[in-house]
């Protein structure tokens, strides 16, 4: 509650909310983001959960609210409000399914209705191990995000990969931050489709687990 | 009756799956509980509000401590007779519409309506049926359930399924694909019985009555298991099922109820948790859309059943119960009525029939 401002390492908190639609893996993300883990048995998430994380940037720290929210239409309605104080928006698609990602449209509306311009938005693509079923080509992903003005990542909650990138992008972003921190957008994106020429590209997916 | 090879389904009778009002909401105050060893930790005797911040009252923020709840609910009374909680709770004598099958059956003279375990009697509609008598082999599950589920839901059958998967995957029995099976069909004859499309929540609650049968209750017929089922869903799932100008209006109505409920037994907690901005929706949800299922392991939820605590000794589960039972609830064919919701093209008769019997 106190700000003091002072102090160099004053704790800044911002909450993220997570949207998306059933079964993408929003909280298989934030679980591997939290305890760096990952199992098949999670079950839907009813109405909302919420989790909390110090993260440890260069100049300083942050508390990250996790608001992890339940994906079916139906449970839409309770969700406005959760958006409406946030500072960032992560909603994510499944790579594996067209329809979770046609449906990121409604929800990035959802949150400039609700947020306008004040509010971070980051396209997160997931499952992003399983080539074989992918529906979602990144180009396509990235050409969205694009689109609609939002930062965008593929991560694979399963695999660890980019799932700490994701949370440096959305840090690097928030506002406040210097621009020696901004470096954040620099930082690697493992590209998860191995269907491309360079050969380094797996043992850097494996290599993100960290 | 029917599926009278079922009587030792429950160990005890559980009020909450007879389809009615629980025993302790409805007497008056003078009137003794049935359950007479719940009352030693009434702690009614002090006005409300008043009294200091009692020992049972963390238990309202820790599900896994488990505390009689009679005092809840008879606490709950007083509040009914004093504030607008008594309109939620008259509303559910008006709940026993054309959903509850109880209200179809005589009463048995001389005991009270949960005297006879709901799944004693299967339901109405299954009377109706030729249900054959308690068998253990009832290999109908097997049948696929998307022959009846097609039709009834083609958008959230995706989600259904989805669900599904990934119900109580930690369990053996749900690991198996007839289990799964049998969870999808069970969802699919309750949506589609009562006209409401599924909502995540309801994968949780039906899972604990497929388990039953699955394990404890093999050699009981699937009919009676439903029932089982059945009754309590048609009895909850209404929170999380409303009409279409807000899906979450009785679920809201719950929240309000939590809330006073907690301030009653709790202000210290229910302070704190205010002046933290955690407002009961952020922490009982799940509590409330899947009645515990969600939150517990399976065998505690099971033990709370054969104690008798998922209905009465549970502090919280009784606060859920409550808050659950006495918000206004419209049986859910009206629900779904103004829902403008279609029936699927199945007539009712054959969707009981796929579940109830042996083809």
């Amino acid at each position: 509650m106190s700000s003091q401002a002072g102090a160099a390492a004053a704790l800044s908190k911002y909450k993220l909310v997570f949207l998306g639609d059933q079964a993408v893996g929003k909280t298989s993300i934030i679980t591997r983001f939290m305890y760096d883990k990952f199992d098949n048995s999670y079950q839907a998430t009813i109405g909302i959960d919420f989790l909390s994380k110090t993260m440890y940037l260069e100049d300083r720290t942050v508390r990250l609210q996790l608001w992890d929210t339940a994906g079916q239409e139906r449970f839409r309605s309770l969700i406005p409000s959760y958006i409406r104080d946030s500072s960032v928006a992560v909603v994510v698609y499944d790579v594996t399914s067209r329809r979770s990602f046609l449906n990121t449209t409604k929800w990035i509306e959802e949150v400039r209705n609700e947020r306008g311009n004040e509010v971070i938005i980051v396209l997160v693509g997931n499952k992003g191990d399983q080539s074989d079923k992918r529906q979602v080509s990144t180009e396509e992903g990235e050409a969205k995000a694009k689109e609609l003005d939002v930062l965008f990542i593929e991560t694979s909650a399963r695999t660890g990969a980019n799932v700490k990138a994701l949370f440096r992008k959305i840090a690097a972003a928030l506002p406040g931050v210097s621009s020696a921190t901004n470096r954040g957008n620099e930082l690697i994106d493992v590209k998860l489709t191995p269907q491309e020429p360079s050969a380094s590209q797996p043992q850097q997916a494996s290599s993100c687990l960290c | 009756m029917q599926g009278m090879g079922s009587v030792a389904l429950l160990p005890h009778e559980c009020s909450a799956l007879n389809g009615d009002v629980p025993v302790p909401i409805r007497q008056p105050h003078n009137e003794p509980a049935p359950d007479d060893e719940a009352d030693d930790i009434l702690f009614t005797a002090e006005p409300p509000r008043e009294q200091g911040v009692n020992s049972d009252a963390l238990a309202l923020v820790s599900p896994n401590r488990v505390v009689s709840g009679a005092a809840l609910m008879k606490d709950t009374e007083e509040l009914a007779s004093t504030s607008e909680t008594a309109e939620y709770l008259d509303g559910t004598a008006a709940r026993h519409g054309p959903l509850a099958p109880t209200s179809q059956q005589p009463q048995q003279p001389g005991r009270p309506e949960n005297a006879s375990p709901a799944f004693m009697n299967c339901s109405a509609d299954e009377a109706e049926l030729d249900v054959p008598p308690a068998n253990a082999d009832d290999s109908t599950l097997d049948q696929s359930p998307t022959a009846t589920c097609a039709a009834l839901m083609s958008d959230t059958f995706a989600v259904l399924e989805q669900d599904v998967m990934r119900t109580r995957r930690g369990l053996a029995a749900f690991e198996r694909p007839a289990t799964r099976a049998r969870l999808t069909l069970w969802l699919c004859a309750f949506c589609d019985e009562h006209g409401v499309p599924y909502m995540q929540g309801m994968n949780e609650i039906a899972a604990v009555f497929v388990y039953l049968h699955e394990t404890l209750h093999a050699d009981a017929t699937t009919c009676a298991c439903y029932a089982m089922y059945k009754r309590f869903a048609e009895r909850y799932v209404p929170l999380a099922v409303d009409p279409a100008e807000d899906p979450f209006g009785r679920l809201k109505q719950a929240f309000r109820l939590f809330n006073d409920l907690l301030w009653f037994h709790d202000p210290e907690v229910a302070s704190r948790l205010e002046r933290y901005q955690l407002s009961t929706d952020m922490y009982a949800t799940a509590w409330l859309v899947t009645v515990f299922a969600r939150n517990l392991a399976m065998e505690a939820v099971l033990a709370g059943e054969r104690s008798g605590s998922l209905c009465e000794g549970h502090a919280i589960g009784a606060g859920v119960a409550i808050a659950a039972a006495s918000t206004r609830a419209l049986p859910l064919s009206e629900t779904a009525a103004q829902n403008g919701y279609v029936r699927s093209a199945v007539p009712r008769r054959q969707q009981a029939t796929s579940i109830c019997t042996r083809s």
